[in-house]
């Protein structure tokens, strides 16, 4: 009877310390929310206080100097355009070079993994040379094809995974019926992957949400910025001004934060799934 | 096998509506870089004008015999690489073993411990120096504990602590999620016959969940050694390589020394040379981890 209780003691402070310190390891979030709600003197003399009352100055005054409604527009747009043609690039490519299995179908699927490996620096320069060249820097599109590109083999070599679970005489039954390849691919394939489709094109949306520097190399012009970019030039302005330098951090960390806790099953399993075995 | 003879499906024309789009597009964006920027490292060029000098090897060998920064820059990667691969896999490894035993507060630490991985490196940078330089030191004066009054990323010997903890908080999670997988689909048997058996806790971490979580341990190692390398966004807003150009990562580096100081030729050298240090680390660390995965 004794144990039992001991055990249950145990338990509970078990479960106790697991809340305290998930919270300390999120508090950081926590302190950029309550401190964009506060003014400066409180931010500065007692920054892990609650605000004390509802002080909304800092928002009006960074959502107004930001133009955040258009940031928002753009980066919106731009990410649900990455996600469709990442999804469609990737998808696509990975169906096939999975049930192709051919010598070249290999070498190709080597190539796209590879380059998972190589960091961004060691060919933006050159990048950087080659997108002003051809007339696509600072233009949206450009970007997102660019993005596009990069994204892509990491769905590829995700779909490359999936594929092996979706059954093959479902593909044959449909091609028997005169169904061509694309037909196939879309009606028959394409639904049955669904579930690996959401986790990628949530990865993907925050992926481009939070990215930087290939943002900040194209998009030279201030009506074409992301939130991101937007940030980051907003920040090392107003550096000494904590009021508004943690409001602009809070409106990137904040709708993150709201998205990750809708899909936060989608995005673990895209990890689990995107995890590149070496 | 029976794959391979799919007639019709990556027959001609089909082949290259599925596969080439992404693939000319990776040529282009991808491929076609990475092969100029070798040509990039043998010229003297500030990018803007035309005048372009080729030198020949002339920008590696000043890298390794005249430029003190660059292997300072080295010196802090590979610390910084050192501790970060070690901790983030033995705190993810904890973690993930915490979040798997049977309690009411799982899914709430989950969420937790993953939360910072969703966030943006750069905005987590600036949201970190309002915490080392404004947060700890208020909350050390009114606590009265003088240690967190101490700046660490004023100081040239304690800044890269501060990117540690910085990137070690935003990465276990991620490794976490990599050792949950690992662990749930470990055979409950194991555990069974090692109870039976009379091991402890601890015996059994070691010689059956440690063994049997080697292929997860082969992704995570890939992961935070490749990661540290490429760490540029948290790193830019954090420290931007300072004090000191104590901070400076490898990826930073090539940043600042192409964009900030206008030397292109330059800077792509030390492109190419963390583009070889990044692969030939990556292939020694697969096929050593491999080989152990092989031998149980």
């Amino acid at each position: 009877m004794r144990r039992r209780k001991g055990k249950k003691a145990l338990r509970f402070i078990v479960e106790l310390i697991g809340i305290v310190l998930g919270t300390i390891y999120v508090s950081p979030v926590l302190i950029v929310f309550i401190n964009s709600l506060k003014p400066m003197k409180s931010i500065l003399k007692e920054p892990v206080a609650l605000p004390k009352e509802l002080f909304l100055d800092n928002i009006k005054y960074v959502w107004e100097i930001m133009d955040y409604l258009n940031l928002l527009k753009n980066t919106v747009l731009i990410s649900a355009a990455v996600v469709i043609v990442s999804i469609l690039f990737s998808s696509m490519a990975g169906w096939m070079l999975a049930r192709d299995g051919s010598r070249r179908s290999k070498v190709i699927t080597v190539l796209f993994l590879s380059s998972m490996l190589v960091p961004f620096q060691s060919f933006m320069i050159p990048l950087a040379k080659l997108v002003s060249m051809i007339h696509i820097s600072d233009t949206r599109w450009g970007y997102v094809w660019v993005i596009c590109t990069l994204y892509a083999p990491m769905g590829v070599f995700v779909y490359q995974g999936f594929v092996k679970n979706v059954p093959l005489d479902l593909e044959d039954a449909a091609r028997i019926d005169g169904a061509s390849t694309l037909r196939v691919f879309f009606n028959v394939t394409f639904p049955l992957m669904k579930p690996i489709t959401a986790s990628l094109a949530t990865l993907y949306s925050i992926w481009v949400w939070n990215e930087y520097l290939t943002a900040l190399l194209m998009l030279k012009s201030e009506s074409k910025k992301t939130i991101t970019v937007a940030i980051n030039s907003f920040f090392s302005i107003y550096y000494s001004r904590w009021d508004y330098a943690i409001t602009s951090v809070a409106f990137s960390v904040i709708p993150i934060t709201i998205v990750f806790l809708f899909m936060q099953k989608y995005v673990i399993e895209g990890v689990t799934a995107g995890a590149v075995k070496g | 096998m029976k794959t391979k003879n799919r007639k019709g499906i990556g027959h001609g024309i089909n082949y290259w509506i599925f596969v080439g789009p992404f693939l000319l597009s990776f040529l282009l964006f991808y491929l076609l870089p990475v092969v100029v920027g070798l040509s990039y490292s043998l010229y003297d060029w500030n990018g803007i004008s035309n005048a372009k000098v080729f030198v020949g090897l002339k920008n590696y060998v000043n890298l390794f015999t005249r430029d003190k920064d660059y292997w300072n820059s080295i010196g802090f990667t590979f610390k910084f690489a050192f501790f970060n691969v070690i901790l983030s896999n033995v705190l993810s490894l904890l973690m993930a073993l915490w979040v798997t035993q049977k309690l009411r507060t799982s899914r709430f630490l989950r969420m937790s411990f993953f939360l910072p991985n969703v966030l943006c490196g750069t905005i987590i940078g600036f949201l970190w120096i309002f915490i080392f330089n404004q947060l700890l030191p208020e909350v050390g004066k009114v606590l009265g504990m003088s240690f967190l009054t101490k700046r660490l990323l004023g100081s040239m010997s304690t800044a890269w602590i501060a990117v540690l903890i910085v990137s070690l908080w935003q990465g276990c999670g991620y490794n976490m999620i990599i050792y949950i997988a690992g662990l749930v689909s470990i055979d409950r048997t194991y555990y069974e016959s090692a109870a039976i058996d009379g091991a402890g806790r601890i015996k059994t971490f070691f010689t059956i969940t440690l063994p049997l979580l080697m292929p997860s341990i082969t992704i995570t190692l890939f992961n935070t050694i490749g990661g540290s390398f490429r760490m540029f966004d948290l790193n830019l807003t954090l420290t931007n390589g300072g004090p000191g150009k104590s901070t400076q990562g490898l990826a930073l580096d090539v940043y600042l020394t192409a964009f900030s100081e206008n030397r292109m030729g330059y800077g792509q050298a030390k492109g190419v040379i963390l583009l070889i240090l990044v692969c030939t680390i990556a292939l020694l660390q697969t096929s050593f981890t491999r080989r152990r995965e092989v031998q149980l």
